[in-house]
């Protein structure tokens, strides 16, 4: 019968199953409208570029906004520096220069060693009270700021308005697989939109009103994930945050595996720090403590605990397995025997087997909605890649970031 | 945009349909997977009875060692197959309970014990009988590969000798009355243990050709 090992086993198998049927349930009846935004009104909007060391990319990053789909004297870009070390601020003096009046440089005092420091001063300074988050690595498409508008006319109670993230590298592998997850995100955080789930406007491109951030003290400068911290402060406040899918952003992102798991635990332990902080708000205050707190807190548990439950497993498993085989070498008998090698499934894996297949199924759902099927990067390897092999390094991702957060020893 | 905070129970209606099905679907998967077993269940039955009454027979009527020996080796094969079969079984089990089948084959190879040493006392047979005390279903690392060891080793074992080798594993824990006095009745304390003609005992790692001496003595196997 089942033992410990197997209940949490099946619970798994019950939560993931949930979880991907829960999106799907949310995605049948909304499908004809995911890419729906309200028709917007252009008006004056402050697009603020946080930047640090971004030679490489912000000119790419400005000449982006420049080309937006918007009414040229209704926009102001503020970049502020914080110290970078490279010539990120001889670059942006260029586009002072030659877009006086539109283009502003900001050099913070000092390096603040974060992006919501910089934000704030710039958001301080916008003149208009659209303002839009942007980072100094990414591109909006034109049309992304006119697609996010209309949500914050349409309804005074939505103050900040995220749009679909999508990769824009894919030169390493690293990058491939970013582009499948990137895209997946960016579905699954429309059908959160569905249930008034938005837990994060991301700093590649964000629309917020300047009023309501000012009221609830800006970004919050200790939080390393200050993109998260202030949609649920928002929501803590009673407003909401929406979604465009329509609108896209291109951001860069880390080639190789080292920058990718720095850019992770980041995100991890910013996470954290948003339960601890918001904690009291659990099963209140509508969706945030119904639902986007104890999926965080739900999700940071499994994945520590199953993480704990793998390694016990596995090592028990290398334990047995080298103890018998030493015990067979040293006694000259079999080492190996067909017997060994049980190949009669059991439940556990069919259940495994339905649940590979229906994420697999649902993942490419979502890859042809964001219309990223065909592309050469996005292939079955890579697709059985990224559920099988990239998604399982998160648990790790977790622990280390507890371990860092708990030690205090974090920076961004 | 419509809200949809109905798909949060039709998720989890889903779910609890789905999940109950892959139970139910995976219970007759096990069935069937086990439908070995579940005969073998009730051919327990039939191989007890037929255990006793053979053993009756060989004991009442003249029935020539040789044919004695040849009934009981392959009633013991056949019973170490099941035994295989069912270990197996057991592995991947995870609906179906296998712990009663456990119990009547301990059962029978307990009476296939005494059949074998009945045997050998009254042919002074040149075969060897070979028990093996294990405990069934444990956690413990260490001892869960040593067991799997000395299963290895005795496999091996048969495997060279089948002629010579009558192989009996019986587990001690499976809460069977006359195993239980068959092991007081042996003083065995230390598991799991290799019982050698009812006299000599391995409860320490040794070689292939270590247990080999053993259970042949100092004379070269046949």
């Amino acid at each position: 019968m089942f033992n410990f090992v197997e209940l949490v086993f099946y619970i798994y198998l019950f939560v993931a199953l949930y979880m991907t049927s829960l999106l799907v349930f949310i995605w049948i009846p909304n499908r004809k409208r995911l890419f729906y935004h309200p028709n917007g009104k252009p008006m004056p909007v402050s697009i603020i570029m946080p930047c640090y060391n971004e030679a490489e990319t912000i000119s790419k990053a400005i000449d982006s906004l420049l080309k937006l789909n918007y009414p040229s004297h209704m926009i102001e870009i503020i970049v502020v520096d914080d110290k970078s070390k490279d010539n990120s601020v001889e670059i942006v003096k260029r586009y002072v220069e030659k877009y006086p009046g539109k283009i502003t440089l900001i050099v913070n005092s000092r390096n603040s060693g974060g992006a919501a420091e910089p934000t704030n001063i710039g958001i301080k300074a916008a003149k208009y009270d659209f303002v839009a988050v942007t980072d100094a690595d990414s591109a909006p498409e034109p049309d992304a700021l006119i697609k996010m508008i209309g949500f914050l006319q349409e309804d005074k109670n939505v103050a900040a308005v995220t749009c679909a993230v999508m990769a824009s590298g894919s030169r390493t592998f690293m990058q491939k697989l970013q582009m499948i997850e990137y895209s997946i995100i960016s579905w699954s955080r429309k059908l959160l939109d569905c249930i008034d789930a938005v837990y994060v406007t991301p700093g590649p491109f964000a629309l917020y009103r300047k009023s309501v951030l000012l009221d609830v003290g800006l970004f919050d400068t200790k939080n390393l994930t200050q993109d998260i911290e202030i949609v649920w402060r928002l929501k803590s406040k009673g407003y909401m945050a929406r979604m465009s899918l329509g609108a896209r952003v291109y951001s860069e992102t880390p080639m190789k595996f080292k920058q990718w798991w720095r850019q992770r635990i980041r995100w991890n332990i910013g996470g954290t720090q948003c339960i601890v902080k918001y904690r009291k708000y659990i099963f209140k205050n509508g969706m945030l403590g119904g639902f986007i707190i104890p999926f965080f807190s739900f999700s940071l548990f499994l994945g520590l605990f199953g993480l704990g439950l793998f390694l016990y497993l596995f090592f028990k498993r290398i334990i047995f397995n080298f103890l018998v085989t030493r015990y067979s070498i040293y006694g000259g008998t079999t080492i190996l025997r067909l017997q060994d090698l049980s190949l009669n499934p059991t439940v556990l894996n069919f259940f495994g087997l339905v649940l590979l297949i229906w994420s697999f199924i649902f993942i490419f759902i979502g890859l042809s909605i964001m219309g990223m099927r065909g592309k050469r990067e996005i292939n079955t390897f890579n697709v059985l890649f990224y559920m099988l092999v990239y998604l399982s390094i998160y648990p790790s991702i977790m622990v280390t970031s507890l371990y860092k957060y708990l030690r205090g020893k974090y920076s961004w | 945009m419509r809200m949809s905070k109905h798909a949060f129970w039709q998720a989890l209606v889903f779910t609890i349909i789905i999940f109950s099905l892959g139970m139910i679907l995976g219970f007759f998967l096990e069935l069937r997977q086990s439908d070995r077993v579940y005969a073998n269940l009730v051919n327990s039955e039939l191989n007890i009875l037929d255990e006793q009454l053979r053993q009756r027979i060989i004991s009442d009527s003249n029935v020539s060692c040789d044919l004695a020996k040849e009934s009981m080796f392959n009633f013991a094969d056949k019973i170490y197959e099941d035994a295989v079969d069912l270990e197996e079984s057991d592995e991947t089990g995870r609906i179906t309970d296998l712990g009663a089948l456990h119990k009547r084959y301990d059962l029978l190879r307990t009476l296939l014990l005494f059949e074998a040493e009945k045997l050998k006392q009254r042919c002074m047979e040149d075969f060897h009988i070979i028990t093996y005390l294990y405990l069934y279903n444990i956690e413990d690392i260490v001892l869960n590969s040593k067991q799997s060891y000395f299963s290895r080793q005795l496999f091996d074992l048969k495997s060279e000798y089948p002629e010579d080798i009558i192989l009996i594993p019986i587990a001690i824990n499976t809460d069977v009355a006359s195993v239980d006095l068959l092991v007081k009745s042996r003083n065995l304390n230390s598991y799991p243990v290799i019982v050698i003609d009812g006299k000599n005992f391995v409860t320490e790692f040794s070689t292939l050709d270590e247990l080999t001496n053993l259970v042949f003595g100092n004379t070269s196997a046949p």
